[in-house]
């Protein structure tokens, strides 16, 4: 484990829960503090931009600190996450690409923050954003060692046996049930306004999911430090999408619990349009860049590389236009993204 | 053609059509006819492109830069190429092995000359004579090359089933004797000549009882041999796992085989994308005609 990215990831999880609180409180000056944190967590990163295949998740790491919002920090956070678990390689195959995708996933997740915020500025109702990262934690559970949470079973995969994890296995399985639960409620309530009591049982359920989603990624990351270390780099993309999944359920119970931000709705709108429009026109680039490096290392621009920056593009086409659903379009937009990065690193 | 000018009918296509693109979305290789299905959402998303309405400043632009694209990489899907070439030292071709989407499509003619004329660890020379020119090129895994509208990248090292040199102990009457036997080049050693009929680089009986080589590796190989003394012959049987098994009567020696040297091929993917810097040339109009639409907060 490296140590660098490790404090890296500890400072900007921090930022980002931090940030959650004054946006959920209405202190303006928790964000100094955010600042700082963030600020030293993207000092901690520096070093790993020597290397060509961490370069993009440290310049991600970077504009999450100059732009701090909960979602970005926590987006940093989990990167530098994956590259304290696993190192990144010093060469890797598109590497102008990848510093490019690290500069449009920035702008991309700093564009989600923004247009959660507006909407929240606006009216919107914050059940939803906590429903939405309810949902999500749900579908990292499950997905996480191929749906072996479904039978109370957890294990790291590494190149030698599985490193089984029973203990994170039953808590993760019990995060799934209370997590699907109080997102339900939750969300019938935001829909449908059900009875006031479905709906404090949703928020319990919900923070409740908090806290066990919280330890079972404490106990993952602790087990494997101490038993297998090969193992737990192996899983590492896993446990950064879990703890990725934990801080933005945090993240949306603070805000369901907290007052409304009072923020200039027309302003933080426009400016989540136009940071989503730079991010879009960045994926562009990413797939030109990564088309070039293509045709220049393989003689030809048909890879898999860029076939996946092709996908993360026309999402950022889609994310850019003026039409509804945005929030979840920029959050695919963020997410194809971030999937780039983690892949190559 | 409002409806599908819409900023809605965009988002919708342009999602549906990152599915579709993304390899790891297994969307692809289970749809049937998956080209056609993904030409159709690229034209209904150009043509959205260009039918938007004028809300919003860079739309026309990104329409034309999509359609530049899309006519790009349609070109290349036609009328490009590629496949792989595979060349042993000091070999010349004036075709490679074309692949395409359903598999192998045979050899295509590359239009001029090429030799392997080096192949190393890290790299491989190859010679070009175009037009009575010739050029080196040098490929490694991390640097392709181009020669006459072709491209040629990751130089990786093959085994072709056939040994470039077997290394026989011979034990007779004068003792142990070391013989190098190449494919074509018969030996002599203790009065006998010796010469290589057959090669098994992966030896297996199947089940009829008859030799044949499971892969082109060197796992478990074997060898057939000619030898001859006078007007006497013999063939000999010989493999790596048990030496001396095969003694032939009147034949007084028996012979080992101790060490292998495989001939080692080296294999090129080969590319052809003529249309390759239209296709950038069309990103960069769509870049810009996005970034027209940006609004400064």
């Amino acid at each position: 484990m490296s140590l660098l990215p490790g404090v890296a990831a500890l400072a900007l999880g921090a930022a980002a829960i931090v940030q959650a609180l004054a946006l959920a409180a209405r202190r303006a000056s928790l964000e100094i503090a955010v600042r700082i944190v963030a600020g030293l967590g993207a000092l901690a990163l520096l070093p790993v931009l020597a290397d060509a295949g961490g370069r993009g998740l440290a310049i991600l790491g970077l504009i999450a600190a100059l732009r701090p919002g909960a979602v970005s920090c926590l987006a940093a956070s989990a990167s530098a996450l994956v590259l304290s678990l696993r190192p990144a390689p010093a060469q890797a195959e598109t590497a102008m690409a990848l510093m490019l995708a690290g500069a449009a996933t920035g702008v991309a997740v700093a564009a989600l923050d923004s247009s959660i915020v507006a909407r929240l500025a606006r009216g919107g109702d914050p059940s939803f954003v906590a429903a939405a990262f309810g949902a999500a934690l749900c579908g990292v559970l499950v997905a996480v060692d191929h749906g072996r949470v479904l039978r109370w079973s957890y294990a790291l995969d590494g190149e030698g046996p599985r490193l089984e994890l029973p203990g994170a296995g039953l808590l993760l399985g019990l995060t799934l049930l209370v997590s699907l639960a109080g997102t339900l409620l939750v969300a019938a309530r935001a829909l449908a306004g059900t009875q006031r009591l479905a709906a404090a049982a949703g928020r319990r359920l919900l923070l409740l999911a908090c806290g066990l989603a919280a330890l079972g990624a404490g106990l993952i990351l602790f087990e494997g430090l101490a038993r297998s270390e090969a193992a737990l780099a192996a899983s590492a993309g896993e446990v950064a999408a879990l703890g990725l999944a934990t801080g933005g359920l945090i993240f949306g119970v603070l805000v369901m619990l907290g007052e409304r931000p009072a923020r200039e709705f027309a302003r933080i709108a426009l400016r989540a349009e136009s940071e989503t429009y730079v991010a879009a026109v960045l994926a562009l680039l990413v797939l030109g860049a990564a088309g070039l490096e293509g045709w220049l290392r393989a003689g030809s621009y048909g890879t898999p590389e860029v076939a996946r920056a092709s996908a993360a593009a026309l999402l950022g086409l889609g994310a850019a236009q003026p039409t509804g659903l945005g929030v979840l379009r920029r959050a695919a937009f963020a997410a194809g993204l971030l999937s780039l990065l983690l892949r190559a690193a | 053609m409002r409806l599908l000018g819409s900023s809605g009918s965009i988002a919708a296509l342009s999602a549906l059509l990152a599915a579709t693109v993304h390899p790891d979305s297994g969307l692809s290789p289970r749809m049937p006819s998956s080209s056609l299905v993904l030409a159709a959402l690229s034209l209904l998303l150009v043509v959205s492109l260009a039918a938007a309405g004028r809300e919003r400043p860079g739309r026309r632009l990104m329409g034309l830069g999509g359609a530049v694209l899309l006519l790009a990489l349609g070109y290349d899907a036609v009328r490009g190429h590629a496949g792989t070439l595979s060349l042993r030292p000091g070999q010349g071709a004036r075709a490679f092995e074309e692949v395409g989407p359903g598999g192998p499509l045979g050899l295509r003619p590359l239009g001029f000359d090429v030799r392997l004329e080096e192949a190393r660890d890290d790299h491989a020379t190859l010679s070009c004579v175009q037009e009575g020119a010739s050029m080196s090129l040098r490929i490694t895994r991390e640097r392709a090359a181009s020669c006459g509208g072709f491209r040629f990248a990751f130089p990786e090292p093959i085994a072709s089933g056939e040994p470039a040199r077997l290394r026989i102990r011979l034990s007779g009457a004068k003792g142990n004797q070391d013989v190098e036997l190449a494919p074509g080049q018969p030996a002599e050693a203790q009065g006998l000549t010796i010469a290589l009929e057959r090669y098994f680089a992966d030896f297996a009986l199947d089940e009829k009882g008859q030799p044949f080589s499971r892969s082109a590796e060197p796992r478990n190989p074997a060898a057939l041999l000619q030898v001859r003394k006078g007007d006497r012959g013999w063939r000999v049987f010989v493999i790596r796992s048990l030496p001396g098994i095969h003694r032939q009567e009147g034949l007084d020696a028996s012979f080992a085989l101790v060490g292998i040297e495989p001939e080692v091929w080296v294999r090129l993917s080969v590319a052809r994308e003529p249309a390759a810097a239209l296709g950038g040339a069309g990103l960069l109009l769509l870049a810009a005609g996005l970034s027209l639409g940006l609004r400064r907060p």
